[in-house]
């Protein structure tokens, strides 16, 4: 086995909703026990819906947002924790890439200055050419370092992002929806890109998205998150060949696909979730306070009396494919 | 061949700027016939909302028509009074936006919202209007209606402001419905739903409608037809059975070959080089040619004409013809 360089283990993180002027606010779980290692060099995707928590975990991991229990190690270091002076070392290894790339570069910073920051506050005396050999590999023309951010295209930008985060050389990037704001035709020059770096700058990725897509094509390993619960786990050709959670079934035949009918995969997977399909909206958010029973139940119907009180555990059922279902126990 | 409800002929749509005019939609033919879903696709800028919003007459300034005809049930749109329009506009041909969030009018409950338009395009009042308004919101798929009628837009989630928006597109018994990337900000699941519930519709209502998306995807569950428009022009159109398994335009087939997908995983995805033209930056010639892996010297000096294939199934495109 390779060796894990992150260990996420049963974080947990709430946020207090405000209940108005005269009701008590109530605490909601963004993520709720979540647990999962990334080994060195893999890249595992973290999947779900808008509020699933995901875009919270890899916050969580950044040192960005303190979970309320659990841990985060990073190459066996425990980080989550340290005060903000002893993550700074860290900080450096680890890097993150946003969704929208309009959003996260300060149109008054050259673009050059703004990849140079993260090589300043490390301590590096001459950024500049590191900073335009970096330019080069992410694929920019020579003379972006001079230029502001508003004279790129959003590929470009994202580009620039992913220069910023790399230019440091972390082992570790979070990878925040990268693709999900460009262009189709723009989307797989990125996703290549990430491929690349990853393999030269032997890189480690988290990679949160919506987008099942997209992850097929990036990820080695997958974790489908629901409501601040990791429901399936496993190797991404197994989860797409078998998906055993019902919510994960749900997701894939979701999925408007290109491909033609008779293509593989994606078919099964709609077969076993055509019931599904037809689920119920959405769950609400659950209160933390009446926590009890499965998180998709209400959206399930594949469900039993037994799904409303009991909580399923993530359970393994082979080749380290886990979900967390009662259907799945013997 | 059906008979078609809508026909837009050589439509075009500029916009005048300071360094020039910018031609977004540069003279493009479409037709929706009855009860079909016709959906055109293109990459964001390439003109496709402009021309949604060109059927409806609704193009934002400094941009203006600049020729060409929308053709409604054999009546130019682009013709009549304004007056006329805003009977047409809503009642016979509405549209649902992509942003379900920003479209509502946040002091207003649903029920007035959708009532407003039963009122406007039916004539109904009182009670009748809120029967009418019910019926519509059971209509697309909303179980408590009663409950929605009296919500305001921010009590519901973006699915649930989605089919609203739709059922106010459809309250009017419309011929026409024009769907501007309606799922675009929700979620998968919600999205599979709510494409569900418009082809529902379209059985229901014999509605036909045009789909604008930049997700082959959607294009290949929903549409009957397909137009692909690239920098302001359709480069490639017919059945959809056509355009994904007969593709004949090296643009559709970069697309086709660069999205990726739940098939089988390649290790590089395929990827069109460059990107789309900036407006004022449209290159001459066949306007997709820098990208082009085939580019011949013709393509550089003329704009290719359409060459017909089998059926209804075009390409814009020297490989093919003049």
């Amino acid at each position: 086995m390779e060796n894990n360089i992150l260990a996420v283990k049963n974080i947990k993180k709430t946020f207090r909703t405000s209940g108005g002027i005269f009701a008590a606010g109530r605490s909601i779980y963004a993520v709720n026990n979540v647990s999962f290692e990334i080994g060195e060099g893999r890249t595992r995707g973290l999947v779900g819906e808008s509020g699933c928590g995901k875009t919270t975990v890899g916050k969580i991991i950044l040192g960005l947002e303190k979970p309320d229990s659990g841990e985060v190690s990073f190459n066996g270091k425990k980080i989550s924790g340290l005060a903000e002076k002893e993550l700074r070392p860290v900080r450096k290894d680890m890097q993150i890439i946003f969704q929208d790339p309009f959003a996260s570069l300060n149109p008054r910073i050259r673009v050059g200055n703004a990849i140079g920051e993260a090589l300043k506050i490390a301590g590096a005396a001459d950024t500049s050419s590191r900073v335009k050999d970096i330019i080069k590999e992410v694929g920019l023309p020579e003379d972006t370092y001079y230029r502001y951010p508003h004279e790129f295209s959003g590929g470009q930008r994202q580009r620039i992002c992913i220069a910023r985060a790399i230019v440091s050389r972390p082992k570790f990037v979070v990878c925040d929806e990268p693709v999900s704001s460009l262009d189709v035709s723009v989307q797989s020059q990125i996703i290549n890109l990430l491929k690349d770096l990853k393999d030269e700058f032997r890189l480690t990725y988290l990679f949160i998205s919506h987008d099942l897509r997209v992850v097929k094509n990036i990820c080695d390993s997958i974790s489908v998150m629901y409501y601040g619960n990791i429901v399936e786990e496993g190797e991404s050709e197994d989860i797409f060949a078998e998906p055993r959670h019902p919510y994960t079934r749900l997701l894939i035949s979701s999925v408007p696909s290109i491909a033609t009918p008779a293509a593989g995969a994606r078919n099964r997977a709609a077969e076993a979730g055509k019931k599904e399909k037809s689920a119920p909206g959405r769950a609400l958010h659950r209160n933390s306070e009446i926590e009890k029973g499965c998180a998709f139940y209400s959206r399930c119907l594949l469900r039993q009396n037994r799904c409303a009180g009991n909580i399923p555990e993530l359970r393994d059922t082979g080749r380290g494919h886990k979900a967390a279902c009662f259907l799945q126990e013997k | 061949m059906r008979e078609k409800l809508l026909n837009i002929n050589e439509l075009a749509v500029h916009f005048k700027l300071e360094e020039g005019i910018f031609k977004a939609v540069d003279g493009i033919n479409i037709s929706v016939g009855k009860k079909e879903t016709v959906c055109l696709v293109g990459e964001s800028g390439s003109g496709k909302t402009l021309t949604a919003l060109a059927v409806m007459r609704l193009i934002p300034k400094p941009g203006f028509i600049a020729g060409g005809e929308v053709l409604f049930l054999g009546q130019d749109l682009l013709k009549v009074q304004e007056e006329q329009m805003r009977e047409i506009r809503g009642a016979r041909v509405s549209m649902v936006f992509q942003e379900p969030f920003t479209c509502l009018n946040p002091v207003y409950t649903v029920g007035d919202q959708i009532g407003e338009s039963v009122d406007l395009h039916i004539g109904l009042k009182g009670l009748q209007k809120k029967t009418r308004v019910l019926e519509v919101l059971q209509l697309v798929g909303i179980s408590d209606a009663t409950r929605v009628y009296g919500a305001y837009p921010h009590e519901l989630s973006g699915g649930m402001r989605q089919r609203v928006m739709i059922a106010m597109g459809i309250v009017s018994e419309p011929d026409l419905l024009i769907a501007d990337e309606p799922t675009t900000a929700l979620d998968v699941t919600i999205q599979a739903q709510i494409l569900e519930l418009l082809a529902a519709l379209k059985e229901k209502l014999s509605l036909s409608i045009l789909l604008v998306t930049h997700d082959l995807g959607i294009v290949n569950e929903t549409g009957d037809r397909v137009y692909v428009m690239y920098s302001g022009r359709i480069m490639e159109s017919g059945p959809k059975k056509d355009i994904f398994s007969g593709t004949k335009h090296p643009y559709t087939e970069g697309l086709l070959k660069s999205v990726p997908d739940l098939g089988p995983v390649k290790n590089r995805l395929y990827t069109i080089p460059g990107s789309i033209p900036e407006p004022l930056k449209v290159p001459g010639g066949c306007r997709f040619h820098p990208r082009c892996p085939y580019v011949m010297d013709i393509c550089r000096e003329k704009e290719p004409a359409e060459t017909k294939f089998n059926g209804e199934h075009s390409a814009w495109c020297f490989r093919y013809g003049k």
